[in-house]
């Protein structure tokens, strides 16, 4: 039974747009039809739905919906819940739903004047590797804004991957997004560090969104159903990043029975099972490393080697409530644990993990939908060590509690968007060394902010949103407004322009170790410190020159005020704990660039081409002598090109990454003084750096392979991987050391990781 | 666009590229433009104390072996302002870079001295400290490790000179207890803590097993602390700092704001932060010399000490 299922409504206005047949005629058309519609037919009966993924149960968001009757030929589109609603003159219709790599329905329905009927179908997918999908396009039924960029389950699972399918170093093969090393699945978007992404799991921020000090991303590929990167200018809807937004959505449980997979990789074993229940579905996976016995049997002979595993389990659960209501939870509790014996003194001991849960009720009102939701987020990171008996701990907490109320109405040609959110947080970060506290920091500050979006379509391939989003932060009483505004406009029957721009503040900041993650800790800004603030800004142009192809050209560019950075030059034992003891203020920053994607969408063999020229620099009075500098990961070119081809029952996919070498900062002299508290004199004297980051490592360049088997096992479907890690083993520089424990001993470069393969088994019941 | 020209373009793209696999180069291009040739100055006034020795010295080119290089001075002074309590440093002879003066002037508190140096090729070096006030820690104490009430207080080096390392108060078993410094705080930047292992043959008193012998080698018997606040007026000495038995000297330094500038903020003086990515890393960046014409250290500092005698855990 369908959400709406037995609804009766007063008309609204439809949500049809015309197919007009010739680009000429188009325009004309839109322009009429953009007055005509908002008028209802007479006598008009109403078709509405839902449209879903067979396997998943998963609603397929912005599913085109055609209607053909006697010469005449209307489409609408599905919103992002899968649900499409239309008007009809009475009579015989054919309706088409349409969706990616998913097999065509047809239905002829008889439309009876102002009846209303109800046609739910569950598309069946297409042969899960035969199609790649990364796209912006709505025809791809994806979100249609300027560098807004959606991969699916099936794209991120047909990738190479590290030992582990992971959602977030997919996105790194992406224009304008960067890894910084081999073992970080941090995200670096358009000049931005991983410290300005907002990363939400169902909506709910995740906050160190990683295991293994940042070797895998937190998200199981098993439980994700699409995940939908803003790199830059992004909507009203989202806020307090001055980057990017990741937006990771789990799938509901299957429609028609329990399935689920059980997988092995070389690192993790995993288990993910859904089905229906009720009025709605269920959804449960978790994935645990298993190495714990090799590393018990190898710490017998070593003992340094360390204990360590993670694991994360995900749930899902909705069901629907009357006939217009849908409750939802999402729950993600993730953990990791290290534990190093180094003597009868000495240990390192460290555990950090997330927790988030949210409950979200959605209530159809028509041509609109109203949400309420309420969410809990949680990291927490602690470290102890032991060092020839001193102690030496350190501990960071973050609660963010949330409740969110949306509404959104579709008028067909016409989306207003509005909500309201507060988010309420308490952070913690204690340090103690040798039984001295070093600075405690505890905050409970408040975040309430409204927003509000109006959507202007204009025909089926041009729209103009504009938004507007109002805060307050409770330290530093200040009131901040952010206008967003987006557009896409055809220029031709194939090209459209696409620009965005908006304004973004941030007030809680992630302080972050350049290559590994472990030790990430948040902390707010108190009223000693404006909010960092962006300005953001994109033009582009896309190419279609057929449904297989399609081109985009994006530039971007970005100006950053009132940065901060973490004082790494702090005193030890200070219990200044204000924001401005604790940052460095003030600083200044700009990003720009252009990014070329070239995709190929369908076929036997799909993927993609990006191309990125980009440009980045920040400034603080107090780094480099208060000149401007380019961070690490500035890099002029970055090249990735990704293809899978499908033969038979095997697939094989590879990607080549390209990038300029990453800045460092070079040693320009050796220089002696003595050390001031013991006089002492280093022999062969210490290395003085040169300008900030003014020197590059060698330029960056790796291809992984993946070929996938499928087969059949207890007669269910199965498959077995084998994936390369860095095929042809090129250690790519990763920092420099200088030695200057001899006379002539000079710099040393640290490699990168050497060619790892990897196996992986899934069956599906 | 035929799907046989994509297929050939993504398949052989990749290949075309296999040949850049090695990512070696020669090490000198690791270094930037040389420095070498910046003068290098270090001289620390200390409260109390005659006029130090200094040294000024050139850097070298970074990827050369490393040899003390020094320049021709034609004068150098240290002056309380223009002509006011001028004292003059002398090169000597046997110590390339090494300069001395005659002077018996003592180093005051809570005065500026300036130093200047003019070379012979016409380039000139200053520098400016104000000196801290006097510093006297009020007791040196073993505290009770979880009560943290004193469990002895230390005699001194004025009570009883050289003797200290004898007195029972001043004997502590490695590991228990906690050392600290208690004192009323002058008003300074921060502090600095070293300790010196005075009986340079002594055993371990820590059992390393992850260490190797020659790290175990290595392992230093003076060693000096970050920069400290002792807002609350006291320093702790982690026990990690220890790693011998017999007699330690323990100093505590009030310091000024050029040495705390670069002890703060140079990671070879304990500063910067828990950067990645080895000493060209997160953290490798300039530290804060406040000399013109140069690098180094210009700074001054009121130090107390106190002595005692590390037994092993029995």
């Amino acid at each position: 039974m369908s959400l709406l299922e037995g609804r009766r409504r007063p008309p609204a206005p439809p949500a049809k747009l015309a197919l007009a047949g010739t680009g000429r005629a188009r325009g004309a058309v839109i322009a009429l039809l953009a007055a005509g519609s908002l008028v209802p037919p007479v006598f008009a009966g109403t078709l509405r739905g839902q449209v879903t993924d067979q396997a998943t149960g998963a609603p397929l968001p912005l599913a085109r919906v055609t209607f053909e009757s006697e010469g005449t030929l209307e489409e609408t589109r599905a919103n992002t819940d899968g649900y499409w609603r239309t008007e009809l003159d009475p009579g015989r219709w054919i309706v088409r739903i349409a969706f990616l790599e998913h097999t065509m329905s047809v239905d002829t329905v008889t439309v009876a004047a102002e009846g209303e009927q109800v046609l739910d179908r569950a598309l069946v997918p297409e042969s899960r590797m035969e199609t790649l999908e990364v796209t912006a396009d709505p025809w791809q039924g994806v979100d249609d804004r300027p560098s807004a960029v959606r991969l699916d389950a099936r794209a991120l699972r047909s990738l190479p991957a590290f030992g582990e399918v992971d959602p977030i170093r997919t996105l790194q093969y992406l224009p304008g997004v960067q890894a910084i090393s081999d073992i970080s699945s941090g995200l670096y978007i358009r000049g931005g560090g991983p410290d300005q992404n907002l990363i939400l799991l169902d909506g709910v921020p995740i906050y160190n969104p990683t295991h293994a000090f940042g070797l895998f991303s937190t998200f199981n590929a098993d439980v994700v159903r699409d995940v939908t990167l803003y790199k830059g200018a992004y909507p009203a809807a989202y806020s307090g990043r001055l980057g990017a937004v990741l937006d990771v959505t789990t799938a509901p449980g299957a429609d028609d029975g329990i399935h689920g997979t059980v997988g092995l990789s070389t690192i993790t074993g995993r288990l993910s099972v859904g089905g229906p229940t009720g009025r709605g579905h269920w959804h449960v996976a978790g994935r645990r490393t298993y190495l714990d016995p090799l590393l018990d049997q190898l710490r017998k002979s070593t003992p340094e080697i360390p204990a360590y595993y993670f694991y994360d389990l995900n749930g899902k659960f909705d069901s629907r409530i009357g006939e217009y209501g849908l409750l939802e939870w999402n729950g993600y509790l993730g953990r990791d644990d290290l534990h190093v014996d180094l003597d009868a003194d000495s240990f390192v001991d460290q555990r950090w993990g997330n927790r988030a849960t949210s409950l979200r009720y959605r209530h159809d009102l028509g041509d609109a939908t109203l949400a309420l939701t309420g969410s809990i987020s949680r990291y927490d990171g602690d470290t102890s060590v032991q060092i020839f008996t001193t102690p030496i701990s350190f501990g960071n907490d973050l609660e963010d509690r949330s409740v969110g109320l949306d509404w959104n109405r579709d008028m067909g040609n016409r989306i207003l968007r509005m909500g309201a959110q507060t988010s309420f947080y308490r952070f913690r970060l204690d340090q103690d060394f040798n039984g001295e506290s070093q600075g405690t920091v505890k905050e409970t500050p408040w975040d309430a902010s409204m927003f509000f979006e109006d959507e202007w379509r204009f025909g089926e391939r041009a729209n103009v949103r504009f938004g507007l989003r109002v805060r307050r932060f409770s330290e530093g009483d200040r009131i901040l407004w952010e206008p967003r505004g987006s557009g896409v406009w055809p220029l031709s029957e194939t090209t459209r322009i696409r620009a965005a721009t908006g304004l973004y503040h941030q007030y809680l900041q992630l302080v972050s170790t350049e290559g590994f993650s472990g030790g990430d800790f948040y902390l707010p800004l108190d009223e000693t410190t404006k909010p960092g603030r962006s300005w953001q800004n994109v033009l582009g142009m896309e190419w279609e020159p057929s449904r297989e192809w399609r081109f985009t050209l994006e530039g971007y560019g970005s100006v950053l005020r009132d940065l901060v950075r973490f004082d790494d030059n702090q005193t030890a034992g200070d219990t200044d704990t204000s924001t401005d003891s604790i940052f460095l203020t003030g600083g200044k920053g700009w990003s720009a660039g252009a990014e070329l994607f070239a995709e190929r969408r369908f076929g036997n063999v799909t993927g993609w081409i990006g191309y990125t020229l980009g440009w980045t620099r920040r400034e603080f009075a107090e780094v480099n002598g208060g000149k401007p500098y380019p961070p690490k990961y500035d890099r002029r070119h970055d090249f990735s090109a990704v293809a899978t081809w499908k033969r038979g029952v095997w697939t094989f996919s590879d990607t080549w990454t390209y990038g300029t070498g990453q800045a460092f900062t070079p040693a320009t002299a050796r220089y002696s003084i003595r050390d001031p508290a013991t006089g002492g004199v280093s022999e062969y004297g210490y290395v003085l750096p040169g300008e900030k980051n003014s020197a590059r490592l060698l330029p960056y360049h790796r291809m992984d392979v993946a070929a996938i088997r499928d087969f059949t096992a207890f007669g269910r479907p199965a498959k077995f991987m084998i994936q390369v890690f860095n095929l042809y083993s090129r250690r790519n520089e990763w920092f420099v050391q200088y030695d200057t424990s001899a006379s002539d001993a000079g710099a040393e470069v640290v490699q990168q990781l050497p060619v790892i393969p990897s196996l992986g088994v899934e069956f599906e019941f | 666009m035929s799907s046989r020209f994509v297929r050939g373009i993504l398949a052989i793209l990749p290949a075309l590229l296999l040949p850049g696999c090695a990512a070696k180069r020669d090490a000198g291009e690791l270094f930037g433009p040389s420095e070498a040739g910046t003068l290098v100055l270090d001289a620390i006034l200390t409260v109390g104390r005659p006029m130090p020795d200094v040294y000024l010295m050139e850097a070298l080119d970074p990827s050369q072996p490393f040899v003390a290089n020094a320049p021709d001075v034609i004068s150098m002074e240290i002056n309380q302002g223009e002509g006011i309590n001028r004292v003059t440093y002398e090169s000597v002879v046997e110590v390339r870079g090494r300069f001395k003066t005659n002077s018996t002037a003592m180093i005051l508190p809570e005065t500026r001295y300036y130093f200047h140096a003019v070379l012979a090729d016409g380039r000139e070096i200053r520098a400016t400290t104000m000196t801290p006030p006097a510093f006297d820690v009020t007791r040196w104490v073993l505290l009770e490790e979880d009560a943290e009430t004193v469990r002895q207080t230390f005699r001194t080096y004025e009570q009883n000179g050289d003797f200290v390392y004898e007195q029972p108060e001043n004997q502590v078993t490695y590991a228990e207890g906690l050392l600290e410094a208690q004192f009323t705080r002058p008003d300074v930047p921060a502090f600095q803590v070293s300790i010196e292992s005075l009986d340079l043959d002594s055993d371990l008193v820590i059992d390393p097993d992850f260490l190797s012998d020659e790290q175990i080698a290595d392992l230093e018997r003076t060693q000096s602390s970050p920069a400290i606040a002792g807002d609350e007026g006291t320093l702790r000495l982690p026990w990690l700092a220890i790693y011998y038995e017999g007699r330690y000297r323990l100093r505590a330094y009030a310091i000024d704001q050029n040495w705390y500038d670069l002890v703060r903020t140079s990671p070879d003086f304990g500063g910067g932060g828990p950067g990645f990515g080895g000493s060209a890393g997160d953290s490798f960046e300039r530290p804060l010399f406040r000399v013109e014409g140069g690098i180094g250290l210009f700074g001054s500092a009121s130090v107390d000490s106190v002595g005692f005698y590390v037994h092993p855990r029995p």
